[in-house]
């Protein structure tokens, strides 16, 4: 089949010709086409559910809110898990789907349930479905800068002015580029109407708290009176009342004694302020207001950020004047600089692969048959990526960068195997060939090699299937790596048979230059004879040492670090210190304007932005104590001398280290919200405890660590912590009221409204919307000893009774946030392994223990144990690979089979694998790589192209041995045998190494690269490189020794045979 | 040029390969000067390691911990927070001085300016009769004592009257007597009843005169109108004594006296303080409200300013007042000094050199800005006010350092009301009998017996763990008491935790230690089963030095 499909492509040549060029240009369009990003999104299908309910403590929000949402949208179809966290004030329950459910789907389902479910949720709260996207779509970020000598008064803007900007202008028009999922605002002041009351003054009154809350709602309307006719004329009668100023609330009437009205004002003090905030930003050390592009999911990040711009170019005319707006952190630079390292690595390849062609071939035109097919099959394989919705990111692009090698080896194979038949041929004729010569050179030429080579390149695409089959997150990462690489090889699979043979007949011309006048060529065989020779007359000492290197890299092996990923080298970091619970809010913000000033000093830095607890967006769920600071650091050209990245985190933790009381921890951005979206359990074991009593759990947590601690080879067992934030719990005395005739309403009500602040109604100026909150006066509510002081009134607010002789006030620890799972509380413990100890049997030991020792007496307490954790992950993907990876080297064993008919010779091509192996290792302890799941990518990588190799060596030495049994017939020996090996080899010299060293070539520019990018490639790149070294040696050397000593044995078996 | 380029690529290949080889050695030499400690997560700073790697938590890198940074230098006495230098002024950690002094506590009150209750008059009819005319025709007037209100028609009067006029006339003897007591009874004044007998015969109107000076604060009647005997016809009130009424919560009760002085402040008159003392507390609580009202009197001068003279504070007026009771001295701390998270209210106090160290305190009354200590802070010592919950934050990581190394130290929530773990008081009582019969020995300072006990020491029991080694056997005694007082302290530690378990056992400590051996703490402790001074440490030397430690 391939043959009569090379036959007919020579045949219309013109149509392949222009085939190709079609194809070319849908790759071009496509490249334009297909959504760009940093990094694959890692995001699991996931659907955010959020309700807020102001002012609850966890406690509440998960009794009446978390609980009954997570455990109804437990049943729909294809949910995996429900993850829920409950915080002050807010709700967030992320429901996890199988992968393969569309997520609009998903969220069809949810927002029907939630139709459904909104009756049992308590008054006023109201669960409402996240936007479509996650925090890795957090992809701009901005702060409204203001020049105060531009401002109309001289004086700038107060922060709650540019929060109505930023909430009521800025935040819409942003929101309505394409692809952007919400915009959230962040720091500065929302605008608020403050009613706050004096509860002296209402008692001498005799107002209650109801009263002002009816009386201010009732103030603040607009009503329709339909029409009036008049002479025909028709008017819209329309009743004006809504609220528009302070004055307005001033003049509202509470209630009216004897033909008195008493208003508002004489009660309360009104003005406008601040909201109660969980969230604060700051720029250099000053506060700010801010917004953050959150981007739909799958969208082409690089066009949102690019239309954001245009639209933030575009308002920033109507922006006020002074008032600039200016990003602070940009996803886009990341993603050009990535981008432009893959060019560059790409470019320097190609450069690179043609000058190995140059060096060994010194064909000219045979330079650019053979790298004319790179680029045509990286732009039919961007017509695949678009086709199955694969977006442009370092991993995809880097599936290229590693491919490079083998996508010229089909080309090259066939182009060397049509110029050496035609120097054959040239040699016979003593003259050059006329093209229609050629043209019969080039087809059987080229259909000598087409099985082969179509063999080879589906045993590179078999060998890749175990990336394929990587679940989670790894999976998730590295399948656009495999799917890039795999269309790359398919598309040059096909130009190998098709566009490859055309461009020979047009482009090879004598005269040809044998091998032996390039004077590299008879450099290397001058090497190559003595050593095969050897190497032939020692085949027992080749074989010894081929083992004792292959033991030594298996020694080597136990003695590297393993990790997830080696981390994207984003430009920026990302600062994170997390205080304790207890902390306040303006505590923070000191700590963190301090910090922000002191990292803006550094000269590598650019801007630093800190944020302080959440932005307004349910992709947020970061608590007060928490800060995020995102530094942009300037390109590290204008670093100071010797500086890195590492000794700038150094410098910045030990200058950070000036604030006690929290670690000082550096992450960055992307890798960030990465690890925020993955809540699951990250160490190797995670002993989950679901109960439903928090107190219980956290004492069942220490038990738990008491026993997993003595297990042996455990290592940083840790509980999870769940109390940690100071309450004050106000304790209703149920007899004392019943004395005062109050309810617990009554009193409830104080607490709410009076201490917390109800927001009575909205006022609507314009396109703006500002709340109008009651609450008591400040000086009675901030003092905690005056909270006994408060007063409590009557509905009638005839009887008035201080709080403190309602209720009793205590101060308790509670939760500072409450995580459930499937409806049950979570608390976890997690522990590593070292010590060599194997995870399966370790995780069994834990199991064991705690049945005997802590299980029944959890279980009678209503607690159960459930097991998670990385090793699952590992023991799943242990047993995937374990399955995968037999049957997949089976199936290339049965290829193998196909092509020589010969088991022994399909096994011993098989035993490329571990020599290749070797030189992997060799070279990533050289390197210092941990074992990470990117190096394991470079090893599977390795292992096609390793039996690749192979296969032809061995193709080409049964050539021989068959070429010199006709002519020896049946005095065919062993000399016979050696002699035809070493002839064998010798010619496949040339090939074998120009495919080693186009590949070493192709990813050698990765390796010499520092460009941001680069870090992630290298480690995939250096089982490949170090693995193509030895295996080179391998095939050049050990391949032929252990072809001779099969033949051997086959004719003594032969000699045998014949002697009875 | 075929030879040179393959010299060219050769060369190249050999140059990248060496770079690559020797890059990574760059960046870990900086970070080597100082001891480092442990590699801790930022974000869940409980996952601790020995070696650099992710947070299992998180997936965070793991930071460094060097020594003498955080708490973490420190030999980890709990609670001890040591910053490095230039932290404090970063933290902007202030400082004040625990000192005695009266606690003040500020009382905030409101009620209503009230006229003198006993200067308050309602002027009712004496008899039946009829006002003529109202001199006096709206509310608020000022009044003087002995000026017309009203005239007054009374049939009963007129007839009293005449009746006297004719007792007069007929210069009568006991008749001109009642006949006048009839009068007064009817609400003459004297000087009217002088009068009486010299009025014309057509005078049949009488005067309603004010009884004092004072204001009218109710009419009841208008002109024309007939009044029975006892109907109200005006109030009047004394304006220039004025009362404050405030109510008081049975909560305030304790804080006032008769005789606080009070500020009072209202809103008509901003800026104007009176300073008056409470002059009565009314003892009849009011059962609706539990509250009573105390009363503060003071004088209401008329203003001086305009044409109309009139009282400063007016009648019913709303007012303020605060009370501010100063109470004996006793040791206070500013309440910005104190956390107070749970039911164990904490301090940290400066030691100098940038360590602070935590301290629970026991907190009484509340002042404005002070607590009362009761324990747990001496006079003179500094007290963080500004920081201080940094430095609690930067405790709470050092605390679950610790912890997490001894998982008996854990913080439990058990702990927090103040139980401790029980533990199981028969597999304690062996080892503790055993490390009597040690300390017993080595008080005799008796070698073999000493070496006899060791060889029988049993495994400490469950619930107990010791980071020291217990001592070994050896002829030199002064090498086992070297390595005996860490491990006893330990021991003692723990026990004294269980006290209750064991009757019979006692804690001794000998104040003398420091000479054993230089760098000897200064205090040592033991455990003994029995009564008696039986100093371990020092041996027959000084063996009954100590003294038992009570729990």
């Amino acid at each position: 089949m391939i043959e009569s499909i090379i036959a007919w492509s020579l045949r219309n040549r013109f149509l392949v010709a222009c085939a190709t060029l079609f194809i070319a240009a849908f790759g071009v369009k496509a490249i334009y086409q297909t959504p760009v990003d940093a990094i694959p999104d890692l995001s699991e299908n996931q659907v955010i559910v959020f309700a807020d309910w102001i002012g609850r403590s966890p406690q509440e929000v998960e009794d009446q809110v978390t609980y009954p949402l997570s455990v109804n949208l437990q049943g729909l179809a294809g949910v995996k898990t429900v993850r829920a966290t409950s915080m002050f004030g807010f709700s967030l329950i992320t429901v996890i789907f199988e992968d393969k459910i569309d997520n609009y789907f998903a969220r069809q389902r949810i927002l029907e349930r939630l139709n459904y479910l909104g009756g049992t949720l308590p008054e006023g709260v109201t669960a409402k479905l996240g936007p479509d996207a996650t925090g890795l779509g957090w992809v701009y970020q901005y702060y409204l800068d203001v020049d105060q000598s531009a401002a109309p008064n001289g004086r700038g803007y107060d922060l709650g002015e540019l929060r109505s900007l930023q909430d009521w202008f800025v935040r819409y028009q942003l929101n309505a580029v394409p692809g952007v999922a919400e915009v959230a605002s962040i720091g500065g002041m929302v605008r608020q109407y403050q009613v706050e009351v004096d509860s002296e003054k209402m008692r001498a009154v005799g107002v209650s708290l109801n009263h002002v809350l009816t009386a201010v709602s009732d103030a603040n309307l607009n009503v329709g009176g339909k029409t009036i006719e008049e002479n025909g004329m028709e008017f819209v009668v329309r009743g004006v009342g809504l609220v528009e100023s302070v004055a307005d609330l001033e003049k509202t009437v509470v209630m009216e004694r004897d033909g008195t009205p008493i208003y508002l004002r004489e009660i309360a003090r009104i003005e406008i302020g601040g909201d109660f905030r969980r969230g604060t930003l700051d720029l250099n050390g000053q506060e700010v207001v801010g917004g953050i592009v959150v981007m739909r999911t799958g969208e082409n990040a690089r066009e949102v950020i690019e239309a954001v711009k245009a639209k933030v170019a575009a308002i920033s005319p109507s922006l006020p004047p002074g008032v600039t707006i200016r990003s602070f952190y940009d996803r886009s630079e990341l993603i050009d600089r990535t981008i432009d390292t893959l060019k560059h690595a790409l470019t320097e390849e190609i450069i690179l692969v043609t000058l190995a062609h140059i060096i060994f071939l010194f064909h000219f035109r045979s330079i650019l048959i053979v790298t004319f097919p790179l680029p045509v099959s990286i732009l039919i394989s961007f017509i695949m990526m678009k086709e199955f919705g694969i977006s442009s990111n370092i991993m995809s692009l880097s599936g290229f960068a590693i491919a490079i090698g083998v996508l010229v080896d089909a080309a090259i194979v066939l182009t060397e195997n049509v110029i050496r038949h035609a120097e054959e041929a040239e040699g016979k004729k003593g003259s050059r060939l006329t093209s229609a010569e050629t043209f019969e050179v080039v087809l059987s030429a080229s259909q000598q090699v087409g099985r082969p080579i179509f063999f080879a390149m589906a045993i590179i695409m078999l060998a890749f299937v175990p990336v394929f089959a990587l679940t989670g997150q790894e999976g998730k990462l590295f399948h656009p790596l495999a799917y890039t690489k795999t269309f790359a090889i398919i598309g040059s699979t096909i130009l190998a048979v098709t566009v490859v043979p055309v461009l020979c007949t047009w482009l090879i011309r004598g005269p040809f230059h044998s091998e032996d006048k390039n004077i590299l060529m008879r450099f290397l065989l001058k090497l190559y004879d003595p050593a095969l020779d050897f190497a032939l007359r020692h085949r027992g000492l080749v074989m010894i040492g081929a083992v004792a290197i292959l033991c030594s890299a298996l020694a080597l092996i136990p003695r590297m670090g393993r990790e997830f990923m080696p981390p994207l080298n984003e430009g920026s970091l990302l600062f994170m210190p997390v205080f304790s619970p207890a902390t306040s809010l303006s505590e923070v913000k000191r700590a963190m304007a301090w910090q922000d000033e002191v990292i803006s000093k550094f000269p590598e830095v650019r801007s630093v932005a800190g944020k302080l607890g959440r932005a307004d967006t349910a992709t947020d769920p970061a608590p007060t104590e928490m800060i995020e600071t995102t530094i942009m650091l300037k390109p590290e050209s204008e670093w100071r001398e010797g500086m890195t990245k590492d000794k700038l985190v150094t410098e910045m933790t030990d200058a950070l280290r000036q604030i006690p009381g929290s670690v000082p921890g550096f992450l960055q951005p992307i890798e960030n919200r990465v690890l925020m979206i993955s809540t699951g359990i990250r160490a190797q074991l995670g002993v989950k405890i679901l109960g439903d009593d928090l107190d219980k759990l956290q004492r069942a947590t220490y038990e738990v660590q008491r026993v997993v601690q003595q297990v042996e080879g455990a290592t940083g067992v840790a509980p999870s912590q769940i109390q940690g934030k100071p309450y004050l719990e106000i304790h209703l005395d149920r007899e004392a009221m019943a004395r005062f005739g109050l309810s617990a309403k009554d009193v409830l009500t104080t607490v709410e409204t009076g201490l917390g602040g109800t927001n009575v109604t909205t006022t609507i100026e314009g396109r703006a919307r500002y709340p109008i909150q009651v609450r008591f006066e400040r000086s009675e509510r901030e003092d905690l000893s005056r909270l006994r002081d408060v007063l409590v009134s009557s509905p009638d607010g005839k009887k008035v009774i201080p709080l403190g002789q309602l209720a009793e006030i205590v101060r308790v620890q509670g939760p500072n946030e409450i995580v459930s799972e499937n409806g049950r509380l979570r608390a976890f413990v997690q522990a590593n392994v070292t010590g060599g100890r194997d995870i399966g049997g370790f995780v069994d030991e834990i199991k064991d223990r705690l049945a005997e020792k802590v299980g029944p007496a959890l279980a009678a307490e209503g607690m159960t144990l459930e097991y998670s954790g990385e090793y699952e992950n590992q023991i799943r993907a242990a047993k995937t690979l374990r399955l995968i990876v037999p049957s997949v080297l089976l199936v290339i064993f049965l290829l193998l089979y196909i092509v020589y008919h010969d088991a022994k010779e399909a096994a011993h091509v098989i035993l490329a694998v571990p020599f290749a192996l070797s030189g992997g290792v060799f070279l990533q302890y050289l390197l210092g790589w941990n074992f990470s799941v990117a190096v394991w990518v470079g090893y599977i990588a390795l292992f096609g192209t390793a039996i690749q190799t192979g296969v032809v060596m061995v193709v080409y030495l049964q050539e021989a041995l068959h070429k010199r049994q006709r002519e020896r017939g049946a005095d065919f020996n062993e000399d016979d045998l050696i002699a035809a090996v070493k002839e064998g080899a010798r010619l496949r010299l040339r090939p074998k190494v120009m495919t080693v060293a186009t590949t070493v070539a192709s990813l050698l520019p990765i390796m010499w690269s520092t460009r941001p990018g680069s870090e992630i490639m290298q480690p995939l790149a250096t089982p490949v490189i170090g693995g193509m070294v030895s295996s080179l040696l391998h095939i050049l050397i050990v391949t032929p020794v252990i072809f001779v000593w099969l033949r051997k044995r086959e004719m003594r078996k032969a000699q045998r045979i014949a002697l009875h | 040029m075929k030879r040179f380029l393959s010299y060219l690529i050769v060369a190249a290949l050999a140059v990248g390969g060496t770079w690559l080889v020797l890059r990574p050695a760059a960046s870990d030499a900086l970070t080597s000067e100082r001891k480092l400690l442990y590699y801790q997560s930022p974000m869940h700073p409980w996952v601790k390691s020995d070696q650099p790697g992710r947070c299992t938590v998180c997936g965070m890198a793991l930071v460094p911990v060097y020594e003498g940074e955080g708490g973490a230098g420190q030999e980890m006495t709990s609670g001890v927070v040591m910053l490095p230098p230039g932290s404090p002024n970063v933290v902007g950690v202030l400082t004040a001085t625990v000192q005695k002094e009266p606690l003040r506590r500020t009382l905030r009150v409101a009620g209503m300016i009230d006229d003198d209750e006993s200067r308050h008059r309602v002027l009712s009819a004496y008899t039946q009769g009829r006002i003529e005319k109202l001199n006096v025709n709206f509310l608020g007037a000022e009044v003087q004592a002995g000026q017309p209100l009203a005239t007054f028609y009374s049939a009963d009067l007129l007839s009293a009257s005449r009746d006297y006029q004719l007792a007069v006339r007929q210069a009568g003897g006991s008749s001109t007597d009642s006949a006048r007591l009839r009068l007064i009874q009817l609400g003459l004044t004297k000087e009217q009843i002088e009068e009486v007998p010299s009025r014309a015969p057509d005078d049949i109107f009488f005067e309603l005169l004010a009884p004092i000076d004072g204001t009218v604060v109710t009419r009841h009647v208008y002109e024309g109108q007939y009044v029975e005997e006892g109907d109200p016809l005006f109030e009047l009130a004394d304006f220039s004594t004025m009362w404050f009424q405030f109510i008081a919560y049975e909560q305030d009760l304790p804080f006032l006296q008769v005789g606080q002085p009070v500020s009072i402040t209202t809103p008509s008159l901003p800026g104007k303080t009176i300073e008056a003392p409470i002059s009565f507390i009314n003892p009849n609580l009011d059962d609706m409200t539990r509250s009573a009202k105390v009363r503060v009197e003071f004088e209401n001068p008329k203003s001086s300013e305009g044409v109309q003279r009139k009282y400063e504070f007016l009648h019913k007026l709303y007012a303020e007042a605060t009370i501010a009771p100063e109470g004996p001295e006793v040791l206070t701390v500013p309440r910005q000094a104190v956390l107070w998270p749970g039911k164990q209210p904490r301090v940290y106090v400066e030691l100098g050199d940038g360590t602070y160290q935590q301290r629970l305190v026991s907190i009484g009354r509340m002042g404005d800005d002070h607590y009362e200590v009761i324990e747990g802070l001496e006079a003179g010592e500094k007290v963080v006010l500004n920081g201080n919950m940094l430095l609690d934050s930067q405790a709470q990581l050092d605390a679950l350092v610790t912890d997490m190394e001894s998982p008996e130290a854990m913080p439990s929530i058990t702990t927090e009301s103040g139980e401790t773990p029980r533990i199981d008081a028969a597999l304690w009582e062996p080892f503790l009998r055993s490390v009597d019969d040690l300390n017993l020995a080595l008080a005799d300072d008796d070698v073999s017996a000493v070496n006899a006990s060791l060889k029988k020491l049993p495994m400490a029991p469950p619930g107990l763990t010791l980071t020291s080694p217990p001592p070994t056997e050896n002829l030199d005694l002064s090498v086992i008491r070297k390595a005996y007082l860490p491990w006893s302290e330990e021991i003692v530690a723990a026990a004294a935790k269980h006290r209750d378990a064991f009757p019979n056992l006692r804690i001794f400590r000998c104040p003398m230690t420091g000479d054993l051996w230089s760098g000897a703490p200064a205090k040592a402790a033991w455990i003994q089963l029995s009564p008696g001074v039986r100093n371990p440490y020092w041996g027959r030397e000084m063996r009954d030095c100590g003294a038992e430690v009570k729990p």
